[in-house]
């Protein structure tokens, strides 16, 4: 028989202890119930009393309204997860709630104002396993010559992806083989993009941000993905980023002679990883299997594989649209911050997060006391507006 | 300093060949690990290994540079001495010299201290006051080319690092020693390409028409 808060939604509930990383019996801890009964909660086959969604939003981090609001119907279409495949499951429902949540917080923004136009060609209709090198070869000149970034390296990545109506976050997940997910969502029929911040490394990051984007215009039409399928699906993204970052032309035409000495001189220019350069090389055909095992072995003996020069010169790219968004919102329709916050559903760490704002963007501001002036020994002195008291110094000893 | 050395060397030195350098060096490299392992005993090795290195690279040197038309030879030292590569672009000798992984100077052979001697105007000199200026400043710079061996538990086949230095006169310590990819990155230096910005939301008509009151 069910009881306590009829609109409690468990789907909701699901989502924000997916989003935590947290387990049921976790949750059994930290609100002081019953394993069995987390699992009748999440479940739909019992509600929480009120005292209990209290502490059971407390545990999962979140507003207790959040815990009644029905979730929206997201879409099908599956997630798209860049990441090593020994990455546990864990990992990719935290990514994968987060990404959720950022399109729930779009959508709520979407009452104020309109986003740039999606402008991501939806290009690879039919079967992905159809599409040969040379067609992604030629989807990733396509998005440039759309775009208009001619056929030099690209500036920034995640702005080219911003322009073209896509909404990205940047945040860290606590798991460093994590890289990124990516969905178009039913919702708003829009693409939203997911990096991790984990590894801090903002070449690593513009790499993983063109590949996510080689999901969203390859890999639209996909019905669902499983172990057999993902390998080849990853791939396709892998090659339409490195043919994206490095077009095959012009860089081919600065590398005529593939050394360790100039890829590290090309990637201050290219902005792209020397494995990925060698990578590229390899697909492109200007080194062959056998030297490409020299340079990777060479690349070992500089001790590269636990970092290469230069990673840590070239900074993250942040995300400029929903931070403008938030800005335009409070300045133009004279809503507080913490008003907005309310609207947007989550708590303010969790939203600042998510919109890509400074830590503490949403927090109170903080309530000045004034001081009144007092000085030791004048107490009682009547003090006159515009006036001063001199006061001497104690003699010195 | 470094980057003055490094834009005066990238003026002078055909870029083409600073690009293939690291190729034809690290075959050589390779070469010589090759035979090293296919001619020799173990007790032989290491030491056959390093001659073949340093010679095959030599040769590889001179090589590369004849293909580009760059005055390269393989002159006797003066005084009395072995042959040794030098290259020379404009007012630049270039030699090269191999250095151990966790050692920077090179061993002061009489040839590397005549092309270190080239740089002698890098470096301080007091004059005595009661005697004739003694000192005569060559023109020129020289440089080494030093090719850094793998560290002993590493791979010997390919080299740790391709370096360019411009030695002290007296070889025991360098103006600029700087890898080579900072060479190569001299002659393209990056460019700053700007990613036009269209990333911003509109705020919404009726919600402007709203706010303006009309």
């Amino acid at each position: 028989m069910r009881s306590g808060v009829s609109s409690f939604q468990p789907e909701r509930m699901l989502q924000a202890r997916e989003a935590r990383g947290l387990t049921q019996a976790a949750i059994a801890v930290m609100t002081g119930k019953s394993p069995s009964t987390v699992s009748k909660w999440e479940n739909g086959s019992q509600t929480p009393e009120l005292p209990a969604l209290a502490a059971l939003a407390q545990s999962l981090g979140v507003p207790e309204q959040f815990l009644l609001r029905p979730m929206p119907e997201m879409g099908a279409s599956p997630y798209f997860f860049r990441s090593n495949q020994a990455i546990t499951k864990e990992a990719q429902s935290i990514a994968r709630r987060r990404l959720e949540w950022l399109n729930e917080m779009s959508i709520a923004l979407q009452d104020w104002v309109d986003w740039p136009v999606i402008t991501v060609p939806r290009l690879g209709t039919g079967d992905y396993r159809k599409l040969n090198d040379s067609d992604i070869e030629d989807f990733a000149a396509e998005c440039r010559r759309q775009w208009q970034l001619g056929n030099g390296p690209i500036e920034n990545v995640a702005l080219v992806l911003e322009n073209a109506g896509v909404i990205c976050v940047r945040e860290s997940l606590g798991y460093d083989r994590m890289d990124g997910v990516s969905k178009w969502f039913a919702t708003d029929s829009r693409p939203y993009v997911f990096l991790a911040a984990d590894k801090a490394n903002g070449i690593r990051s513009r790499f993983d941000a063109a590949h996510e984007l080689g999901h969203l215009v390859m890999h639209w039409d996909v019905a669902t993905i499983d172990y057999v399928r993902q390998p080849e699906l990853e791939r396709q993204a892998h090659l339409f980023a490195a043919a994206f970052l490095l077009p095959s032309e012009t860089f081919a035409a600065e590398v005529s002679s593939p050394s360790l000495d100039t890829f590290l001189a090309l990637k201050s220019r290219w902005k792209v990883s020397i494995a990925a350069m060698i990578m590229r090389c390899k697909q492109l055909g200007i080194i062959d299997d056998a030297y490409a095992v020299r340079l990777w072995k060479n690349y070992s003996a500089r001790g590269w594989r636990r970092g290469e020069p230069m990673d840590d010169v070239f900074p993250v790219e942040h995300m400029r649209l929903i931070p403008r968004a938030i800005s335009l919102i409070v300045e133009s329709t004279q809503m507080s911050r913490l008003a907005l916050l309310d609207r947007l559903g989550l708590f303010g760490g969790d939203t600042a997060s998510l919109c890509s704002l400074p830590e503490g963007y949403f927090d109170a501001p903080a309530q000045l006391t004034r001081l009144e002036p007092r000085v030791r020994g004048l107490e009682g002195a009547a003090m006159v507006n515009g006036t001063a008291t001199v006061l001497s110094f104690p003699p010195r000893r | 300093m470094r980057d003055v050395l490094l834009s005066y060397l990238a003026g002078r030195i055909p870029h083409e060949f600073v690009k293939q350098l690291p190729e034809s060096l690290e075959a050589a490299y390779f070469d010589a690990h090759r035979n090293a392992e296919q001619r020799c005993a173990v007790p032989e090795r290491v030491r056959v290994r390093g001659q073949l290195r340093h010679y095959y690279q030599n040769g590889a040197l001179r090589e590369l540079a004849e293909r580009f038309g760059i005055d390269a030879t393989a002159p006797h030292t003066k005084p009395k001495g072995e042959r040794y590569t030098r290259l020379v672009f404009e007012d630049i000798v270039l030699g090269r010299t191999g250095v151990r992984f966790a050692n920077k100077m090179p061993a002061p052979a009489k040839h590397r201290k005549a092309i270190a001697a080239l740089n002698e105007r890098f470096e301080p000199y007091t004059p005595d006051l009661f005697e004739a200026p003694q000192r005569h400043v060559n023109d020129g710079l020289g440089v080494l080319l030093v090719t850094v061996h793998p560290g002993k538990e590493q791979d010997q086949s390919v080299p740790s690092h391709f370096v360019v230095g411009v030695p002290y006169t007296n070889l025991k310590g360098w103006h600029m020693f700087e890898p080579l990819a900072a060479l190569l990155a001299a002659y393209e230096p990056a460019q700053q390409l700007e990613t036009k910005d269209i990333a911003y939301p509109t705020l919404k008509k009726m919600l402007r028409d709203a706010e303006g009151g009309n």
